[in-house]
């Protein structure tokens, strides 16, 4: 075959036949299904929030309602909150990388990898630090109990169940790190450097 | 700009430029499942990507853009299906494709992303500088590759050709 030929058969290749309405209705429900997860997300962070709040304004005003035993409380509603504004972000990065696929290739591809790049550095050090904070409030209110002479017993219960709770998220995350964003964040400056060819050094990368 | 005409815009544009989304698609999936995954992410940033058009631009030309880029950011397990490909053609008598475009479409596919996408557009009639402005490379640069890139389809073609 040469590339005459290969002109031709590429010219006379046969636009296959396109179902508009079924186009029309996979587009329309991936965007009602992402407006969705905004929608629900955006609710649960504002649940969270008012929660919070008043978990706050409780621990403020009612002076029964200790450190050490509101710990659970408002450690864990604002680890949900955070995860959950986490969440926001995330799917509202989707849709900005959605609209930028209109830029060129090289600009595109560098969104794509600051955003991989962020997801890495929030998995590997903002995670485990949230995460390390609440466990650490756990043991701080266990301390305050013990010392406030409450038997070394108690409460240890709850806050082995906040601890299996934590590892398992953390697990979730760096599962979702090494089997996604890992992969895809080397795939893509894989690209980003084979773009850049001898165009750039390698410093500019 | 209105959901209405945006709507309007959209389907106007796939009925008239199908085309390039299906060749994009053929050229960067390896199985018709994905190839189809691949379509309709395609056609969501194409919708998405719908405010953002200059009246006067060429339609084409932007859609080419919208969907190499989603092409070349989709990242599926490629290795295993190239692998999958590789031990397909090297199998005896699987050296016989349906058809030469069927043929050379496995071929554009064996090139890395951006060669596909260098090709493509060539392959489209786009001048050296469209091809610039869509992928962020100068010119020169893609007069080079693309000389490159011919030679080693012609030569694979060549040698491949039943």
């Amino acid at each position: 075959m040469t590339l005459k030929e290969i002109q031709i058969a590429w010219n006379e290749q046969a636009v296959p036949p396109v179902d508009q309405s079924t186009i029309f209705r996979q587009v329309t429900k991936a965007r009602h299904s992402m407006i969705g997860g905004i929608l629900v997300l955006a609710a649960m962070l504002l649940t969270g929030t008012l929660t919070f709040w008043q978990q706050v304004e409780r621990a403020l005003a009612d002076n029964a309602y200790t450190f050490a035993n509101s710990y659970l409380d408002m450690a864990v509603t604002l680890a949900g909150v955070l995860m959950v504004l986490r969440g926001l972000v995330y799917v509202l990065r989707m849709q900005r990388e959605l609209r930028n696929f209109k830029d060129d290739t090289w600009s595109c591809l560098e969104l794509l990898i600051h955003g991989l790049r962020d997801d890495v550095r929030s998995i590997r050090r903002h995670l485990p630090i949230m995460l390390g904070g609440l466990l650490l409030l756990g043991l701080l209110s266990r301390l305050q109990l013990i010392l406030g002479g409450v038997g070394f017993n108690d409460g240890w219960a709850e806050l082995i169940l906040v601890g299996i709770g934590v590892l398992m998220v953390y697990a979730f995350f760096r599962y979702r790190l090494q089997v996604h964003v890992r992969p895809r964040l080397e795939a893509l400056e894989a690209v980003r450097r084979e773009l850049a060819g001898d165009s750039l050094k390698p410093d500019d990368l | 700009m209105t959901r209405k005409e945006q709507n309007d815009q959209f389907t106007a544009w796939i009925r008239d430029h199908a085309g390039i989304l299906h060749k994009v698609a053929r050229a960067y999936s390896f199985q018709p499942a994905e190839q189809e995954d691949l379509l309709q992410e395609i056609y969501l940033a194409v919708w998405h990507s719908i405010p953002g058009y200059k009246a006067g631009s060429k339609v084409s030309s932007y859609l080419y853009r919208i969907a190499l880029n989603r092409a070349i950011s989709w990242v599926r397990r490629e290795s295993a299906y190239r692998r999958k490909l590789d031990q397909f053609q090297s199998a005896p008598g699987a050296s016989a494709p349906d058809s030469r475009l069927e043929f050379l479409y496995a071929e554009i596919r064996q090139l890395t992303k951006t060669e596909r996408a260098l090709i493509l557009m060539q392959l489209d009639g786009f001048s050296y500088e469209e091809i610039g402005l869509i992928l962020g490379l100068s010119t020169s640069n893609v007069g080079a590759r693309l000389t490159r890139i011919r030679q080693k389809l012609a030569t694979n073609l060549k040698e491949k050709t039943p």
